[in-house]
């Protein structure tokens, strides 16, 4: 009796905590911050062409801040119970490790086709494609 | 047998906490929208977090296709199937981004997700009013975001990159036309929840489904994040 009461308050509090919500101005405030980082963002595409490894990285880890703002914000993980946070982000490191190992499986880590990151020429092109129509076979007549 | 058992403990160990409270039995599950679970969250919110997890999935896929593709566009398979050659066209999507235009998109669905976290709060203090306005907003956001995302792809048309122009052409339709159809789902349970709201069918204890919708509008947002940077921003 005293275990199922002990679980049932520590139940209660987990999800009594989902219920508090932050003040309308502070998500105001994160959309402002979260608007900013875009206009950051958007900005990079006319930085040079010769800040590209810069301009990569630094795309790179304003989506990250982007996503974990919206994450934990927007989506109340950083106050709602912790099993909802392991789920999802067990489903996200799930996925960078699955679809970065296929991507190397595919040699995109080598050669990605791009010659500003890690382009690979080739010593022997592809062929041209057959532009010869195919052999047409006489029909044989029984004899 | 032990079924049974198991359900009285559950139902023993509901009184308990509804006593401890102050609140009977009924009262609690009217307070929260939902009877108390092991792990201290409704079946649908966990369900819903789930299958968000699983969406990464999904998503992680196509856009890894687009990555592997995105500088390689080859032959699709309709044009080997139709005898068309085995290269199709060299236009890449990424030649024909309008960085402005996706931009203005894309800060407009990070609005909705504004508008639509504001409904979630207003819906948990019970103000009804204010919650149906900020649903509709994110509705009217989601509808332009899509507007402006059928305005691209008619775009491409017109400038000769179709769906099966070649692979790179598939791998970005294909990408951003799923991510269309996931917004076009979440304005459909926008409107549905908002014309349910006006019929009084989601009290204040329910407020929960309308978190829950939220969960799904905002994964579709950090799902757009992911795609504006990767697909569109890096070049």
């Amino acid at each position: 009796m005293t275990t199922i009461t002990a679980g049932g308050s520590a139940h209660h509090d987990e999800a009594s905590e989902e219920h508090e919500h932050p003040a309308d101005s502070y998500y105001w405030g994160v959309f402002g911050a979260l608007a900013l980082l875009t206009a950051l963002e958007v900005s990079t595409y006319w930085w040079p062409e010769g800040w590209h490894k810069v301009t990569h990285i630094a795309l790179i880890v304003m989506m990250v801040i982007k996503f974990a703002t919206v994450g934990a914000v927007f989506m109340h993980l950083r106050n709602d119970a912790k099993i909802l946070r392991q789920i999802f982000v067990f489903g996200v490191i799930v996925a960078i490790g699955v679809y970065i190992a296929a991507l190397g499986s595919m040699l995109f880590f080598y050669d990605s086709g791009n010659s500003e990151i890690n382009y690979v020429p080739r010593h022997h092109p592809m062929p041209p494609p057959a532009t010869d129509p195919p052999p047409v076979i006489a029909p044989t007549h029984g004899e | 047998m032990s079924e049974t058992m198991t359900e009285t403990t559950e139902h023993a160990t509901d009184a308990v906490r509804a006593e401890a409270s102050g609140h009977g039995p009924h009262d609690a599950v009217e307070e929260h929208g939902h009877g108390t679970t092991n792990t201290g969250v409704s079946n649908e919110k966990l369900g819903m977090w789930v299958f968000l997890g699983s969406e990464c999935l999904m998503f992680g896929g196509l856009i890894s296709t687009y990555l592997l593709y995105k500088n390689r566009p080859g032959s699709t398979a309709l044009d080997t199937v139709a005898g068309r050659g085995v290269h199709g066209s060299p236009l890449r999507p990424s030649e024909l981004f309008n960085i402005p235009f996706t931009s203005f998109t894309s800060f407009v669905l990070l609005a909705s997700s504004l508008t639509m976290v504001l409904a979630v709060s207003a819906a948990h203090r019970g103000e009804q009013q204010r919650t149906r306005i900020w649903l509709g907003s994110t509705a009217f956001l989601g509808s332009l975001f899509i507007g402006g995302q059928v305005f691209e792809f008619t775009t491409f048309w017109h400038r000769g990159l179709g769906f099966t122009t070649n692979t790179a052409s598939s791998a970005f339709f294909t990408l951003t036309g799923f991510h269309g159809v996931h917004v076009s789902i979440g304005i459909v349970m926008l409107l549905v929840t908002i014309m349910m709201s006006a019929s009084g069918r989601i009290p204040r204890s329910r407020a929960e489904s309308i978190e829950i919708i939220g969960l799904y509008w905002h994964f579709v947002d950090i799902v757009w994040i992911l795609i504006f940077t990767v697909v569109y921003l890096i070049k």
